[in-house]
């Protein structure tokens, strides 16, 4: 249980709505963390536009960058 | 997210060392370098390395690469201080069902609706934070130096014989001879606790919270635990730390360039022959 409880996604703005919905179709059930930042619609917007722009940016080999992702997140102390 | 990027499982979870593991590749040792320079507190990105990465990466792929690290810092951080739980969507090959729910970075590229696999929230297995390499450096040493706050807010640092692994996200520590530390942690659960290989002079920082037991069951189960590995002292309560963060503790040493092997031949060669550690009998010129 995360310290602060996500945004019911039903009750999300239509964009958010339909992200939560195509995560779900993807992995059984919305990611928690967005459904945090989805607390701040405006700042979901931005990391979500991050997110895009990362993956579509597209000149790193992907597992490259699945590599340094986990690696920096264990430093961090993020235990996925 | 490893598997289904072709990221062999072993390789994933050797991350923690990935210095001393033969599995990465010249690129991808050189781009874990300058994740960890700019992750990790106190390391910078020097112009020697940078120029590394300029070697091997382009200006527009170097660009990409420092705002994947960023953003991952800045997301697993979030996540970490919120707290987010696994949603258990990588597991390691054995722990698999045969169902890889992930799916590649990019195969959302133009739905707008759906989110990729993002850094720090791919829901990897939760394996508990003291990986495998942690474990195994504070097996090894059966020494860890414990800090704690004393009331008027100064440090007390004391070392533990005893400091040892409890389970994947606790390391322990019994009050034999600990009568400070143990009243630091009844007021004050912040602690942190470095383990340290001094031949390898790589370790591990651990900061965490302690819960100290004096009675009870978890006071019996622990002080059996130590009597069934040979502590015969007696032991008046023992403390639990719950781990938080760990960082790796790794000497100046390997940025300037030289390798584990190097490292140890180096403080093998002073233990043994300056100090004499590995002499038996009288010290000589006794």
């Amino acid at each position: 249980m995360a310290r602060i409880e996500g945004i019911d996604p039903e009750q999300a703005d239509p964009a958010s709505k339909a992200a939560f919905a195509a995560q779900t179709d993807k992995w059984g059930a919305p990611l928690v963390a967005h459904l945090l930042y989805a607390r701040r619609p405006t700042i979901y917007r931005g990391v979500r536009a991050l997110w895009s722009g990362l993956d579509q940016s597209g000149l790193l080999d992907p597992a490259l960058v699945a590599l340094v992702n986990r690696r920096v997140a264990a430093i961090n102390g993020c235990v996925f | 997210m490893g598997s289904a990027l072709g990221v062999p499982d072993e390789k994933m979870l050797a991350l923690a060392d990935w210095e001393a593991s033969p599995l990465f590749n010249e690129t991808e040792r050189l781009a874990l370098e300058y994740a960890d320079r700019m992750t990790i507190t106190g390391r910078d990105v020097d112009d020697a390395v940078f120029a590394r990465l300029q070697s091997v990466f382009d200006d527009d792929a170097i660009v990409e690469l420092t705002a994947t690290i960023a953003w991952e810092n800045a997301s697993s951080t979030f996540n970490r201080a919120l707290r987010v739980e696994s949603q258990g969507l990588w597991k390691p090959a054995d722990a698999r069902s045969g169902q890889d729910a992930l799916h590649v970075v990019g195969d959302t590229a133009g739905d707008p609706a759906a989110l990729p696999p993002l850094p720090g929230d791919r829901g990897e297995e939760a394996v508990g934070i003291l990986t495998d390499e942690m474990q195994r450096v504070v097996r090894e040493q059966k020494l860890g130096y414990v800090a704690t706050v004393c009331p008027d807010g100064t440090p007390n640092l004391s070392p533990k014989g005893t400091t040892a692994v409890w389970d994947e996200n606790r390391l322990v520590f019994a009050d034999i001879a600990s009568p400070r530390s143990v009243a630091n942690l009844r007021a004050n659960p912040a602690v942190e606790i470095n383990v340290i290989d001094p031949i390898a002079r790589k370790g591990w920082r651990f900061k965490g919270r302690g819960v100290v037991y004096d009675g009870g069951a978890m006071f019996d189960e622990v002080v059996a635990w130590y009597r069934r590995n040979g502590t015969a002292s007696p032991i008046r309560s023992v403390a639990l730390v719950d781990v938080e963060r760990a960082l790796p503790l790794i000497s100046p040493a390997y940025e300037r360039g030289a390798t584990e092997a190097e490292v140890r031949r180096r403080w093998e060669d002073y233990y043994l022959h300056t100090l004499g550690w590995g002499r038996r009998g009288t010290p000589e010129g006794c």
